[in-house]
């Protein structure tokens, strides 16, 4: 398998990748030093002055996210590259007229992702470092397992995104899917906990330890599961490049 | 050796070919065992189909002009130029014969056909 | 590599779409020529190409490259063939070194020196990026790609539209040069019956997915020819005698499809030359039969 044919679809892949690793990596380091900045604010600068603490407590939640939100950037952006290759078919129209095969190329892609990936998951370990220190909590084994959850929920993401853009011929209907699919996901999520929360009048202080802890009890029956996720995933892609690039128009 | 084609000529282009090619034999600018260029590049440089330039090199060969040597090319064929002369002068007389009879149907005089002929040499027709 | 007498050989193909059909399409491409496609958008010409290629399926017919079957030994074609398209398939923020980078790992036959010497030859920035580049130098750098790995087969899908006469006329040349080595054929499809007058051996015309005419240039150019002559005169011309026929207020033109024919026929008629750009007029218009 390890003919010509794929070390040159490769190197393509490579260089798209390394394209917007650049975009990714800015929006990455926009997406840190913003929460940073107002979490050292909150303990040792002005808003440490203006917001009360009890409300700082309930946004905590949001910006230990923020570290692993741009963490997970890598692992959707070899799938933005995939869709310029699914909306423009130049390029595959060329690619039918080599001796590269759609496995190749299919395989090459998926390797991109996984490198995606793999970025996505070593990143994450120093910025939820970063973060804890920022805001003075420590480490725990939830908010590693909040990672990963993450970065395994927005792979699957981007191949539901590359998937409807493919099925529905637009990018418009494609990130239409991809919201609803998020939005059925967070609705999921929340269905557990809603009777009990709409007891609570809002901003008092049980709603975000509802929140906390339904957080963590999910994080940790799910967490031990992510490589298999991931693995999922990855499989799911493979195969859909496969059936995008192998299938010739009828 | 000079090729120059006109596209607004009635004659079809490689007729032209043949025809300068015979030309430049028998008036010695093109003499025995010179090399024609190859068929493709003639056409690149004329900027036609090789097609055409094929089918004038195969008419030379064919009306003994020329001959070919595989791998190596056209050249031009040792002639007894009186010979290929009278030959064609000989063709020029059958086109001639046809001329007047035609001529004559529609009562033409000779002096009217000479009249037509001094003009065709002139180039006025 | 076999012996073949046409580089491309298509025989009945056909495939159905919905409101277009590709009906019993056959015709060679005699090796060392060069063959025009022509048709109008639409007539049938990318969807041809596209079944040349193995992207869409046909549903009946045989298509054969360099003497071999385009589904068994495709990926033995592949190799020695090379397509050149009307946008450019590379993504637009690659130079042209990574381009020839990715050639490397595509092609056995890959010849760097020679990509290069093109790149020089066109005058191509070897480091600027693609999206910086104009239609002509895009092209330019497509058509580098496909002469540098050895490729005995070039076919070219409406590669020269969009292009100005001048940057057109310097890819003629090199498609010239390129045939000059006899085992080398080129394919080419467009619409520009203008560049195809010039340089093709052979032409084929498609319309609404029917192949009209095939053959050598010179001859379908000197067997047709255009009829000219008063309204008066037209109506004492048979039907099956023309293709089509133009009426204006002053004059008639038709189309004659055997000029010998025509001219002892109705001598005294001016008949004249014809280019391809009016063949395919008055083709299209073969149902009309009169237009104008």
């Amino acid at each position: 398998m390890k003919k010509p044919s794929f070390t040159a679809l490769l190197y393509r892949e490579l260089l798209l990748l390394k394209k917007s690793l650049l975009i990714g990596s800015i929006g990455a380091l926009i997406f840190i030093l913003f929460p940073v900045l107002i979490l050292l604010s909150f303990r040792f600068g002005n808003l440490k002055l203006i917001i009360p603490e009890e409300a700082v407590s309930g946004s905590m939640t949001i910006i230990k996210l923020m570290p692993v939100m741009s963490a997970s950037l890598f692992a959707m952006l070899p799938s933005e590259t995939a869709t310029n290759d699914i909306t423009k078919p130049v390029w595959d129209y060329f690619r039918r007229s080599t001796q590269a095969s759609a496995l190749r190329l299919s395989l090459a892609k998926t390797v991109i992702s996984v490198i995606g990936i793999a970025i996505s998951l070593i990143i994450s370990i120093p910025l939820t470092y970063i973060i804890a220190y920022a805001s003075g909590t420590e480490v725990t084994g939830n908010d590693i397992g909040l990672s990963l959850l993450f970065i395994a929920f927005m792979s699957l993401m981007s191949v539901v995104f590359g998937a409807s853009i493919y099925f529905f011929k637009s990018v418009d209907k494609g990130g239409l899917v991809m919201t609803g699919f998020m939005f059925a996901f967070v609705f999921g999520f929340m269905a557990p906990i809603t009777g009990e929360l709409t007891k609570m009048p809002p901003g008092h202080a049980m709603r975000d330890a509802i929140m906390e802890t339904h957080l963590n009890n999910v994080i940790s029956t799910l967490a031990p599961f992510t490589p298999l996720m991931l693995m999922g995933v990855i499989l799911i892609q493979f195969a859909l490049f496969l059936f995008i690039f192998k299938r010739r128009e009828k | 050796m000079d090729i120059i084609l006109s596209n607004s000529s009635e004659e079809p282009i490689y007729q032209q070919i043949i025809s300068q090619i015979k030309a430049q034999i028998m008036n010695g600018t093109l003499t025995a065992g010179d090399a024609l260029p190859s068929m493709r590049v003639l056409a690149a440089q004329l900027q036609i189909s090789v097609i055409t330039t094929k089918r004038a090199y195969e008419e030379l060969e064919r009306d003994g002009y020329t001959y070919s040597v595989p791998g190596k090319g056209c050249f031009v064929k040792g002639q007894n130029t009186d010979f290929l002369r009278e030959e064609t002068v000989r063709q020029t007389e059958e086109l001639l014969k046809k001329a007047c009879e035609k001529a004559k149907t529609c009562n033409l005089s000779a002096d009217d056909l000479k009249e037509i002929i001094d003009m065709l040499y002139g180039g006025e027709i | 590599m076999n012996d073949y007498v046409n580089a491309i050989e298509i025989s009945g193909l056909t495939k159905k779409y919905d409101g277009f059909t590709l009906d019993n399409v056959s015709f060679n491409v005699p090796k060392g020529s060069i063959m025009g496609f022509i048709g109008q958008n639409g007539a049938g010409k990318t969807t041809t190409i596209r079944a040349l290629l193995n992207i869409t399926k046909c549903d009946s017919g045989s298509i054969k490259m360099l003497g071999l079957d385009h589904v068994q030994n495709e990926y033995e074609i592949k190799e020695h063939i090379a397509a050149v398209f009307d946008e450019i398939p590379f993504h637009e923020g690659f130079n042209a070194v990574q381009v020839g980078k990715m050639f490397r790992g595509l092609y056995s036959g890959w010849d760097e020196k020679k990509y290069y010497e093109y790149l020089d030859r066109f005058s191509l920035p070897r480091k600027k990026k693609i999206a910086k580049f104009s239609k002509g130098m895009k092209m330019k750098l497509q058509i580098s790609t496909a002469l540098s790995h050895g490729a005995r087969l070039l076919i070219m899908d409406e590669a020269t539209t969009g292009l100005d006469p001048v940057v057109r006329n310097e890819i003629l040349d090199i498609f010239r040069e390129y045939l000059q080595d006899e085992e080398n054929s080129v394919l080419m499809s467009s619409h520009i019956t203008s560049d195809l007058d010039k340089i093709a051996d052979c032409v084929t015309f498609i319309d609404k997915g029917k192949i009209l005419l095939t053959g050598y240039k010179d001859e379908i150019l000197e067997n047709h020819g255009i009829l000219k002559c008063s309204k008066e005169d037209f109506k004492e011309i048979a039907s099956e005698d023309y293709i089509s026929a133009r009426v204006t207020d002053f004059s008639v033109e038709a189309m004659v499809s055997d000029r010998a024919e025509a001219k002892r026929k109705y001598s005294g008629a001016l008949i004249e030359k014809t280019n391809l750009e009016d063949i395919m007029l008055f083709y299209v218009n073969r149902e009309k039969k009169e237009w104008s």
